[in-house]
């Protein structure tokens, strides 16, 4: 059995519930040195053609990406970030950069290993 | 450290409701006008920077326990609020159904945000090597990506199960006073897109921008928008209660929601 901020799971149950759309965020259980990913929608971010809507990674190679989720990457010289309709972050050597929506910025060029978009 | 993952199905689409006559309904003319019922399940700019300062203390505990002579700290405290509240704000006046509704910065910036008053983006600082696998963000609750509607609420958020033909209708009263201003946009999202790259609103985006905004006004889009919405919300509100009043008990420590 597996106890949860106080919600009983047995094994088959657990899987239900892993199954189910449940958003059960919890600093408690972090309070108790467990990790929980945050519900998301689908990881389904993709690498796709550059457009007005997509999020794209500026340098002498390019990249663009969509769809809501997270990738590990390996993406040299990155040194701009033109956010389309994308919320999120992305991970590099320059650190984490968190972006809103709509807009376009310079970051220290950096190789950038992760990309989470919302 | 035990990882428990929840992972979402793909929502059911709330059935289409019926839209609305903009004369039958108030008026929106001033993003500060809207509201939705979902608003209350979202955590506010305080309950996140709790969060950010939590979050802070549990990765230099790591750091420590790592035995490494690094410590980890978010920018500070009025950079990260203000990079929150842009957020928060975001989901009106850059809103996912009616696009671009900042009638209070409009005109000075077109779609462009005010720097003076809002950040759109902050940086933390790189984690050791040593220390990016064991104390990775990605395996905790992200506190910075909380204002995300699509992110925080179970399914995703009631947003999201507004099907495609509804925006269709929701957005074609604009779309043809836009065409009687001159401007030809498919979405309401599709100018936002357009003048993105530009460093600083030129004349052409601020224009844009005022007819964009005084067609949702003349054609009270946003007050149709958010009657839909307002529908979306209380029955994603019904259907999801209970893990909505856990997700604000456990993640915002709020009782009798």
């Amino acid at each position: 059995m597996i106890r949860l901020l106080g919600i009983h799971f047995h094994d088959g149950e657990l899987m239900k519930t892993k199954k189910k759309v449940v958003s059960i965020i919890a600093a408690g259980a972090l309070a108790l040195g467990l990790s929980v990913a945050a519900v998301a929608p689908a990881n389904a971010i993709t690498r796709m053609g550059c457009a007005n809507h997509t999020l794209n990674l500026v340098s002498s190679q390019t990249t663009c990406w969509g769809f809501a989720g997270y990738t590990s990457v390996t993406l040299y010289g990155v040194y701009s970030i033109i956010a389309g309709n994308n919320a999120g972050y992305v991970q590099g050597s320059g650190g984490t950069t968190y972006f809103a929506k709509w807009q376009t910025f310079g970051i220290p060029t950096q190789t950038i290993s992760g990309i989470r978009i919302h | 450290m035990t990882v428990l993952v929840l992972s979402g199905c793909i929502a059911q689409p709330s059935p289409v409701p019926t839209i609305p006559k903009a004369d039958d309904l108030q008026l929106i003319d001033s993003f500060d006008q809207v509201e939705r019922p979902i608003d209350a399940y979202m955590p506010t700019a305080r309950e996140i920077m709790r969060l950010v300062d939590e979050h802070e203390v549990r990765m230099n505990e790591c750091l420590a326990e790592q035995g490494l002579g690094t410590t980890f700290s978010y920018p500070s405290d009025e950079e990260t609020e203000l990079f929150i509240r842009t957020n928060i704000r975001d989901r009106v006046v850059r809103s996912d159904v009616w696009g671009f509704f900042d009638t209070k910065n409009v005109n000075a910036f077109g779609y462009q945000r005010d720097p003076a008053t809002e950040l759109s983006s902050i940086s933390l600082p790189p984690l050791p090597p040593e220390a990016q696998e064991t104390c990775r963000l990605e395996d905790e609750v992200e506190p910075l990506l909380l204002t995300i509607e699509a992110y925080t609420l179970p399914d995703g958020g009631p947003t999201l199960s507004v099907p495609e033909e509804t925006m269709r209708q929701l957005t074609e009263p604009w779309r043809i006073c836009m065409r009687d201003a001159g401007y030809t946009y498919d979405s309401p999202l599709e100018p936002l897109n357009e003048f993105m790259p530009e460093s600083k609103p030129s004349q052409k985006q601020i224009t844009t921008a005022q007819a964009d905004v005084n067609c949702k006004v003349e054609t009270n889009f946003v007050g149709v928008a958010v009657a839909v919405l307002v529908a979306h919300d209380n029955a994603y509100i019904e259907k999801n209660e209970a893990a909505l009043v856990e997700m604000s008990s456990m993640l915002l420590g709020r009782t009798g929601q």
